[in-house]
């Protein structure tokens, strides 16, 4: 795996997505076991990386590795619901980016 | 007890097509029901206040047609849930209103259909606050009487029963309004008394049909076969397989938490589930386990959020661009001082504008970790929203105006940014906000929903 750089080295596939109007989660799929295992162990992602992206704070984050599809779920609440007025991405499909730049 | 095995079809997404190939390969072998979902919240709340469904009534209507003449034909029930995405009462109508004409222009004969209706009164919601009987899921806005008024509309969301229900009172053609979708596909393994970890989990894979398949093209018939320990799930186009990868990452689509499903009555924990290769194209899940909880529906709402008028604009001026922000700041004035001689003090104030930069934060807004602006043009998206639909107009209209001759800093007399239509303002109409995310406790599966039979054919 790509033991250097950040999560953009490392990852194979993004989804972003809302789950329901007040949730935005992003799926980060890696591409073979031993790299989920090795982001797994070294707790790349955790909740108070994520808060420190988004501006939130760490309980508000949820964060569950699923091995069946070596994917790391990170789940965070949207900044106004889907839709509403002020609303920049009302599916929720960009707002992963961010996640990419933290380093491995 | 049930047979060994119930096998049945799930399309995906009513009005998005699928395969009309697909639907015949599944036909073509021993089904117990086609199911179909209907439903989205992902485009925001329009579709429930009123503003209209995701798609036109001829996107409707192919997939229906094709539906209805196929499981008459073999002679099997067809589930639809959430009628027109929001589940709304209109939806249901609508979609009885295509049923009936498709069923005279094809001549089916005579079958049973049943509208299942969700919207639901506040005065409920109310009385079932008041008993501490609605909880919040989080995250959830606050929630009170007062928001419960202010909705335009609530539906609930239905689980399993009253779809159990219009079947045992014969109907063959089910148009639900507001449901989950995993409850379309679990109603009849759960009424024939399969293993309720195997009918939930196997809905929560099946309920955007080949979605849970590679490649994610499109979506299109899924073939689900649940047995007496696992199910099976394999798509029926030929360019499309399920692999256990595939299947186990629809598990966390659309959902925050990938090992729980909460269902009305249930809670599904996929902790110990299992996804193994069946064949090349088909994939084994086993291992997911259900149990009973208190009896609860989730609650959808909206509220009216003002009038909008919306317009675009865009910036190739490099002197503009080296500072927007005091560029936009330089109008402040300029609109306050036409807004109250056009609407008198105070109009302004009633007014919300986002003015959003792209090229810097349009897509993620207070999110974006980069704050610069970056590149050599810039498009500005702004919109004005306001309780009142005048003052929402003539504020939109003098914002617009003043961004049109804002002076560019860096050239005498300035220079005008392009607009992109030859139209000032864009009506947005009335907008909306979802205000409720909660679960309401409800004396019965069927205490909120109303279930209408009628003859069709």
């Amino acid at each position: 795996m790509a033991t250097t750089g950040t999560l953009r080295d490392a990852v194979v596939s993004v989804r972003s997505k809302n789950a329901g109007p007040f949730t935005v989660t992003f799926d980060l799929f890696f591409p073979d076991a031993a790299t989920f295992a090795e982001v797994c162990r070294r707790r790349v992602l955790t909740p108070d990386v994520v808060a420190g992206l988004y501006g939130l704070r760490a309980d508000e984050v949820r964060i569950f590795e699923f091995e069946p599809a070596l994917a790391i779920k990170v789940s965070v609440p949207r900044l106004v619901p889907g839709g509403a007025p002020g609303d920049t991405d009302v599916a929720g499909g960009q707002q992963f980016v961010p996640l990419l730049d933290i380093a491995l | 007890m049930a047979g060994d095995e119930l096998s049945y079809l799930s399309i995906g997404s009513l009005g998005t097509g699928f395969l009309e190939s697909s639907l015949e390969r599944g036909l073509a072998g021993p089904i117990s029901f086609i199911g179909a979902d209907a439903g989205s919240v992902d485009g925001g709340p329009n579709a429930l206040a009123g503003v209209g469904p995701a798609w036109p009534d001829a996107s409707y209507v192919r997939d229906l047609s094709l539906l209805m003449r196929g499981a008459r034909r073999v002679g099997v029930p067809l589930l639809v849930g959430s009628c027109a995405t929001s589940g709304r009462d209109w939806g249901v109508d609508q979609h009885a209103e295509f049923a009936r004409r498709i069923a005279r222009e094809h001549r089916l004969a005579k079958f049973t259909m049943a509208r299942i209706y969700s919207e639901i009164p506040a005065d409920l919601v109310i009385e079932r606050l008041r008993a501490g009987r609605v909880h919040p899921i989080d995250p959830a806005p606050p929630y009170d009487a007062d928001a419960v008024r202010r909705s335009r509309r609530i539906v609930a969301v239905m689980g399993a029963e009253p779809f159990q229900a219009a079947l045992d009172q014969g109907a063959d053609v089910v148009l639900a309004g507001r449901a989950t979708d995993t409850a379309i596909f679990a109603a009849i393994p759960l009424a024939r008394g399969f293993d309720p970890g195997l009918a939930w989990h196997a809905g929560k894979i099946a309920e955007c049909g080949s979605a849970s398949a590679e490649p994610r093209r499109r979506l299109d018939v899924l073939h689900v076969t649940i047995g007496v320990d696992s199910f099976v799930v394999q798509p029926l186009a030929d360019d499309l397989r399920c692999t256990p990868f595939s299947v186990a990452a629809h598990q966390l689509h659309e959902v925050a938490d990938p090992f729980t499903l909460v269902e009305p009555g249930w809670i599904t924990d996929m902790t110990a589930a299992r996804y193994e290769a069946a064949s090349p194209n088909a994939v084994r899940v086993s291992g997911s386990v259900a149990t009973r909880s208190t009896y609860t529906v989730k609650l959808e709402a909206v509220e009216s959020a003002g009038f909008q008028q919306m317009f675009m604009l865009g910036v190739r001026d490099p002197t503009i661009l080296a500072d927007v922000d005091s560029w936009i700041g330089g109008i402040q004035a300029d609109i306050a001082t036409r807004c109250e001689e056009l609407l008198g003090a105070g109009a302004l104030e009633q007014c919300q504008t986002h003015v959003r930069v792209y090229g810097r934060d349009g897509v993620m807004g207070a999110r974006e970790p980069i704050p610069r602006f970056e590149g050599h043009e810039a498009f500005l998206v702004v919109d004005v929203t306001a309780p009142d639909r005048a003052i929402c107009e003539t504020a939109a209209s003098v914002i617009w105006y003043a961004f049109m001759h804002a002076k560019s800093p860096g050239w005498r007399g300035g220079t005008t940014v392009a607009w992109p239509f030859p139209r000032s303002t864009f009506d947005m109409g009335e907008v909306f906000r979802f205000n409720v995310h909660h679960a309401m406790e409800v004396d019965d599966p069927l205490e909120t929903f109303r279930i209408e039979l009628e003859e069709v054919g």
